[in-house]
C-alpha cells in the first residue's frame, strides 16, 4: 500500500516536472540542426507559467465543452501517469496498469480535445478535429496490434507485469521489430513530423495546433501540459520496453535516485533522437501518411507472427 | 561460437531483412532504393557468415564473400553509374500498385507463404527459426515478383529482380542446398549484368513503352535498307 502511494507521488511528480523539459529539448535540437540558437531549455516552463497567469477567453459560440475539456484532458493525463511505471514497480498496483484502459483514457482525452476544437465554431478547429480523428482511427489498429503482441509475448495486459519481465532481461530479438511501429505511434500521438508539424500555424499543415487554436490562458497551458505528459508516457513505454537498464532497482532512496538518473539519460537520448528524426524528415502530405501507417501495421503484424512462430 | 548467440543474431538479421524489405517496397526515391538494396545484400551475407560460424562449412563463407562483392558493392555501383549516365528522374513510377497497396500485398504474400509452408512443415523437418527464415525467403521471392510487375522503370524492375534473387539465396541458406545456391547466384547475377548492359546498349532510360518507341526508328531503318 505504502509503496503504491510512494509510486503514485513519485511518478506523477516526475512526469509533470519533466513534461515541459522535453518539449523545449526537442525544439532546441531542431533549432541547432537548422543553424539557429533555439529557445532556452526551460522555455516551455516559462511559457506555461505565463499562460497560467493569463485569463481564459471563450468564444461567444462556445458551450460548457470548451470550459471542461482542458480539465478532463489534464485529469485523464494524470490518471494515465499511474498506468506507466517510470522508475520502479510497486508491490501492489490495485488494478492500475491495464493497457486497454490506458489506451481508452488517452482516447477519452483526445475525444474531448476534438470536441473542444469543434465547439468554438471556428473553421480551423473543425478541420483540425476532423484530421486528428481520421489519423487516430488509422493509427488505432496499429496500436492495438502492438499491444496485442506485447500481451501475447509477456502473457499479460498490464504494464507493471510487462515492465517487470523486461527489467529482468526478457526482451526478445524479434520484439525489436516493434520499435519502429512504436516510434511511429509516438510521432503520431504527439503530433510530430512527418505526421504533423507542431510549430506551424498554416491552414494546410495544422492538425493538433488547429484543434487548440481557440484555447487561451490557463486552458491552453493545461492542454499543452497534457500533450507533454502524453509524450513522456509514450517515451517511458519505449524506454522501459527496450532499454530497461537502471529500471526497477531495489526500493530505497538510492535505488529511486539511480533509476531517475538512468531514466533521465535514456529519455534525453530518445528526445534528442526524436529531434534528429524531425530535422531529417520533411512533413508528409496528408495523403502520403497511409504509407507510414502501413509500414507500422506490416511490421507490428510480422512481429506478432514471429512471436507466434519462434 | 555459442549456438544460442548465433540463433539470436539470426533472429536480429531476419528482423533487419524484414525492415529493409519494407523500406524497399515503400521508398519512392531511386538513389535511396539502391542504397537500401546494398544494405539488404549485406545483411544477407551476414546471415551466410552466421551459417559458416554455426556449421563450419566454407561454402557459406564463399557465398557470403560472393554476395558482398557482387551485390553489396558491384551491382549498386553499376546501378548508380547507369542512373547517373541516363539522367533518370529519381521518383520511381508505378504501373499498378502504389506504396500503400504494395505494403498490403506484401503482407498478404507473407501470410500466403506462411500457409503454404505450414502444409509442408513436417516434411521439411526444420526448427521454428529456420522455418521462419524459409517463409521470409519465399516471401522475398514473391515480393520481388510484385516489384517487377508493379514498377514502371526498368532500373526499378532490376531491383525487384535482385530482391527476388536475395530471396532465393535466403531460401537456400535455410533449407540447406548450397551448391544450388551458388549456381543460382552466379546465373542470376549474370542475368542482371546482361539486363544492365542492355540498358546501357540501347539507352532504355525509363520504361518498356518508351523503349519500343525508341526501337521504331531502327525498325524503319532496317526496312529501308531491305527495300534498297
Amino acid at each position: 500500500m505504502i509503496s503504491f502511494f510512494l509510486f503514485a507521488i513519485v511518478n506523477i511528480l516526475v512526469v509533470l516536472i519533466l513534461a515541459p523539459f522535453y518539449i523545449s529539448l526537442i525544439k532546441k535540437v531542431k533549432a541547432l540542426f537548422q543553424g539557429r540558437k533555439g529557445p532556452k531549455l526551460f522555455q516551455a516552463y516559462y511559457n506555461l507559467l505565463k499562460l497560467f497567469k493569463k485569463e481564459s477567453i471563450y468564444s461567444t459560440n462556445s458551450s460548457f465543452i470548451m470550459r471542461v475539456a482542458p480539465y478532463i484532458n489534464i485529469i485523464c493525463s494524470i490518471v494515465a501517469i499511474l498506468f506507466v511505471p517510470l522508475l520502479f514497480i510497486p508491490d501492489n498496483y490495485f488494478g492500475f496498469g491495464n493497457i486497454i484502459l490506458f489506451l481508452y483514457i488517452l482516447a477519452l482525452a483526445k475525444f474531448f480535445m476534438a470536441l473542444a476544437g469543434l465547439d468554438a465554431g471556428s473553421t480551423f478547429g473543425g478541420m483540425g478535429s476532423s484530421r486528428e480523428m481520421s489519423i487516430s482511427s488509422i493509427i488505432e489498429p496499429i496500436v492495438i496490434i502492438i499491444f496485442a503482441t506485447l500481451a501475447f509475448v509477456y502473457n499479460s495486459v498490464n504494464f507493471f507485469e510487462i515492465f517487470g519481465a523486461t527489467s529482468v532481461g526478457l526482451v526478445h530479438a524479434s520484439l525489436w521489430l516493434l520499435l519502429i511501429p512504436l516510434i511511429i505511434v509516438l510521432l503520431t500521438e504527439t503530433a510530430r513530423i512527418p505526421i504533423d508539424n507542431p510549430e506551424t500555424h498554416l491552414e494546410l499543415t495544422m492538425v493538433h495546433e488547429a484543434m487548440i487554436l481557440e484555447q487561451s490562458g490557463k486552458n491552453l497551458a493545461l492542454m499543452e501540459l497534457s500533450s507533454g505528459v502524453k509524450q513522456v508516457l509514450l517515451m517511458a513505454i519505449i524506454i522501459n520496453l527496450f532499454f530497461p537498464i537502471g529500471f526497477n532497482l531495489p526500493l530505497s532512496l538510492i535505488g529511486i535516485g539511480t533509476s531517475l538518473i538512468a531514466f533521465l539519460i535514456k529519455s534525453i537520448i530518445l528526445a534528442i533522437s526524436i529531434g534528429i528524426i524531425e530535422s531529417f524528415i520533411a512533413k508528409s502530405r496528408l495523403f502520403r501518411l497511409p504509407i507510414i501507417f502501413a509500414i507500422a501495421f506490416l511490421l507490428s503484424l510480422i512481429t506478432l507472427m514471429m512471436e507466434m512462430l519462434l | 561460437m555459442n549456438p544460442v548467440l548465433i540463433d539470436e543474431l539470426l533472429k536480429i538479421s531476419l528482423v533487419l531483412l524484414v525492415i529493409l524489405t519494407t523500406i524497399i517496397i515503400s521508398r519512392r526515391n531511386l538513389v535511396s532504393l539502391i542504397n537500401v538494396y546494398s544494405l539488404h545484400s549485406l545483411v544477407l551475407s551476414f546471415i551466410a557468415i552466421l551459417f559458416f560460424l554455426s556449421e563450419g562449412n566454407y561454402t557459406f563463407l564463399f557465398a557470403a564473400a560472393l554476395t558482398i562483392i557482387s551485390k553489396s558493392v558491384l551491382i549498386p555501383i553499376l546501378l548508380r553509374w547507369t542512373k547517373w549516365h541516363m539522367k533518370i528522374f529519381t521518383d520511381i513510377e508505378y504501373h499498378y500498385l502504389k506504396p500503400v497497396s504494395s505494403i498490403f500485398v506484401s503482407l498478404l504474400i507473407i501470410i500466403f507463404s506462411f500457409f503454404i509452408f505450414s502444409k509442408i512443415k513436417d516434411y521439411l523437418g526444420l526448427s521454428s527459426l529456420y522455418y521462419f527464415g524459409v517463409i521470409i525467403g519465399f516471401s522475398l521471392v514473391m515480393i520481388g515478383f510484385m516489384i517487377i510487375f508493379s514498377r514502371r522503370k526498368i532500373i526499378v524492375k532490376i531491383i525487384g529482380y535482385l530482391v527476388m534473387e536475395n530471396g532465393v539465396v535466403l531460401l537456400s541458406l535455410f533449407i540447406g542446398e548450397m551448391p544450388l545456391l551458388i549456381e543460382m547466384m552466379v546465373l542470376m547475377d549474370l542475368l542482371v549484368l546482361v539486363a544492365i548492359t542492355c540498358i546501357l546498349g540501347f539507352g532504355m532510360d525509363s520504361s518498356m513503352e518508351e523503349f519500343h518507341k525508341k526501337l521504331n526508328p531502327f525498325h524503319n531503318w532496317f526496312n529501308r535498307r531491305a527495300k534498297k
